[in-house]
């Protein structure tokens, strides 16, 4: 099944949202000094680089299978 | 706290004094940061659900929704409890935001990267030099 213009358009926007805020918790990580605010901070790095390879899954699925305008 | 004082010549830019509480202000910052783009993430989630049509990407896009809006709540309860956040009083919130947003003020006008940072000049004699370290 392909997938629509827009939704790819969608998925598109929300992956490249997602890549400036990983930057931004990982790079934030190393000057924060409260512990539990590091502690959440590390888990978005992690939970952000899954949902990141799962939008990019679909990104790719689209761009395999065609995409209906 | 002020980040300025009564003379300013007789301040040094790298003077520990005007690094007091700054971890906590940092991290009330960077929080406060980090609020905002899981807040930005839950909605554009939401809109984006909103948009799509094919099930493998609803389906995805539901867990990244739930898992964002879990996120939010972590981070919001964290701030609450450390009184950098406070939803139910609102003049508290408005004097925070207030005082933060004055202390930003104060830190655009700081010269924080300044050209020459040399001590050389500022002592009469070294350190080493009773040991004639000077002349090696």
């Amino acid at each position: 099944m392909s997938y629509a213009l827009h939704e790819t358009l969608e998925v598109h926007e929300l992956a490249a949202f997602k890549t400036v805020s990983l930057t931004k918790s990982k790079t934030m990580k190393a000057l924060v000094s409260d512990p539990a605010l590091k502690a959440i901070l590390q888990r978005d790095v992690e939970v952000s680089t899954r949902q990141l390879q799962e939008l990019g899954d679909i990104l790719s699925a689209a761009a395999e299978r065609g995409i209906k305008a | 706290m002020t980040l300025s004082q009564a003379d300013p010549v007789k301040m040094d830019y790298v003077d520990p004094a005007n690094s007091l509480n700054m971890p906590e202000m940092a991290d009330m910052t960077f929080a406060m940061d980090f609020l905002s783009r899981a807040k930005e993430g839950v909605r554009s989630t939401a809109a984006a659900l909103t948009e799509t049509v094919s099930p493998e990407a609803r389906a995805l896009l539901r867990d990244q929704l739930r898992q964002g809006i879990a996120l939010h709540q972590e981070i919001s309860e964290l701030m609450i409890r450390k009184k950098w956040f406070h939803p139910y009083e609102l003049p508290e919130q408005y004097r925070l935001d207030l005082l933060s947003a004055g202390q930003t003020l104060e830190i655009g006008k700081l010269n924080l990267f300044p050209g020459d940072t040399s001590r050389k000049g500022m002592f009469d004699r070294t350190p080493d030099e009773h040991k004639g370290g000077s002349m090696a």
